[in-house]
């Protein structure tokens, strides 16, 4: 942590710098810094809470303890958590997005599956544990991940149904690949699929089938009772399989 | 008696000194960001962003379009332990979570103090191409990411911080 004072008008000699946990605990600290501006207080624990205050030292007085500044409460480098999902490109990719956020994108979810991995791979999406979907035509049993966004483009996830809510109505999509969504182009009119929302079961119905365009964002439009499923065409990479499903 | 005077009024002017004297004042200076941006030697155009709870960033002033930005994040995973593996999974996960990811060079080496990846990629975000420069600094289980977005000729400038960020923030 670097500290940055300006110099003390008064006549003094060195500065000393204090620091601790808190506003009430200076527990730490360096009587002589020299005669310098800036300081850099080493071995702290990242993300840690640290309060510091500068003074200036002429011989053995000290003059008045500068005000005080404290990290994490208004800086100071945090350590992020340590979920094997998280991916330290992805979020990097995320929070270095300058775009614009229109609030919805120009393309429906890209979700064409691109490396194989036995091993799940980091997205950095959420896991959320009260929420999942289960279609037995097609052997889909999946917990549910909420996916992060790029401005305003929805993050897919390698082996994972991830659930976003478009126009109220609640879009489940994932990769194109066998253990995810791949089977989606074998559901029919009159096909089951269930959804378990905190313990609730709720049964749906297929009720429509397409394959659109990409682009055909309005495609996703969904009746109030209606669930919307979304993966990638194997054979039409600019094509998207929409499956639409009613309570019953 | 015209001793004792001159001793009282020296020893009167001793004590005044010492009791009169200015104390020594410091202020910490408030305005962090000019500080680090001229500690920094931000290229022209650049700012301090953001200093806090999303960490360090940083961005450019453009009249329209992606504004660029740079963001400096630590974190820790086991898996870091062997870095060229974990590395190898974040970039095939970015993959598969941003599908229209395509790395163009991806640069590793391993010294004393630990395992740095280099990585330039793009992808397509909202019918845009946009251009991302990534290092990836290990240190056992510490991760240090840097990583800069931006569209047009800016990769210069964009790995010209992102050097300055690596010394400041993890001493390479």
């Amino acid at each position: 942590m670097r500290l940055n004072w300006n110099d003390s008008s008064g006549p003094h000699q060195s500065y000393a710098v204090a620091y601790g946990p808190n506003r009430d605990s200076f527990i730490y600290g360096d009587p002589n810094v020299g005669n310098v501006t800036s300081y850099v207080v080493s071995s702290l624990n990242p993300g840690g809470n640290y309060c510091f205050y500068v003074q200036a030292q002429n011989g053995c007085r000290g003059g008045n303890p500068s005000n005080i500044v404290c990290t994490n409460q208004a800086g100071g480098v945090r350590v992020l958590g340590t979920s094997d999902n998280y991916n330290p490109l992805v979020d990097g990719i995320k929070e270095s997005y300058g775009g614009e956020v229109l609030g919805a994108s120009t393309e429906l979810m890209g979700t064409a599956e691109v490396t194989y991995s036995k091993d799940k791979l980091p997205s950095g999406n959420r896991l959320d544990l009260d929420h999942s979907i289960i279609i037995p035509k097609i052997g889909v049993n999946f917990p549910i991940y909420r996916p992060q966004q790029i401005g305003d483009m929805l993050m897919v996830g390698h082996r994972e149904v991830l659930l976003t809510t478009i126009d109220d109505r609640k879009v489940y999509y994932g990769h194109n690949g066998s253990d995810v969504f791949g089977g989606l182009f074998q559901l029919r009119v009159g096909d089951q699929i269930k959804t378990i929302d905190e313990g609730i079961e709720n049964k749906y119905e297929v009720t429509e089938t397409r394959l659109v365009n990409k682009t055909e964002v309005e495609s996703l439009k969904a009746e109030s009772d209606q669930i919307v499923l979304v993966t990638c065409s194997f054979t039409k990479p600019e094509f998207r399989i929409i499956v639409k499903a009613s309570i019953k | 008696m015209k001793k004792y005077i001159v001793i009282v009024t020296i020893l009167a002017l001793v004590i005044g000194f010492y009791i009169f004297r200015n104390k020594p004042e410091v202020k910490l200076t408030d305005n962090k960001i000019v500080t680090e941006e001229t500690r920094l030697q931000l290229p022209e155009g650049w700012t301090l962003s953001e200093n806090g709870m999303v960490d360090v960033q940083f961005e450019k002033k453009v009249g329209s379009g992606i504004v660029p930005k740079i963001v400096f994040k630590k974190s820790t995973s086991q898996e870091a332990q062997n870095p060229a593996k974990y590395v190898d999974k974040l970039i095939a996960g970015a993959k598969s979570t941003v599908t229209s990811y395509k790395v163009v060079t991806d640069e590793r080496t391993t010294a004393d103090l630990g395992y740095l990846a280099i990585i330039k990629a793009n992808y397509v975000n909202n019918k845009q191409k946009i251009e991302v420069s990534q290092r990836i600094y290990i240190i056992g289980e510490e991760v240090y990411t840097i990583s800069g977005s931006y569209t047009g000729e800016l990769g210069n400038e964009v790995d010209q911080i992102i050097e300055a960020v690596a010394k400041d923030k993890v001493g390479k």
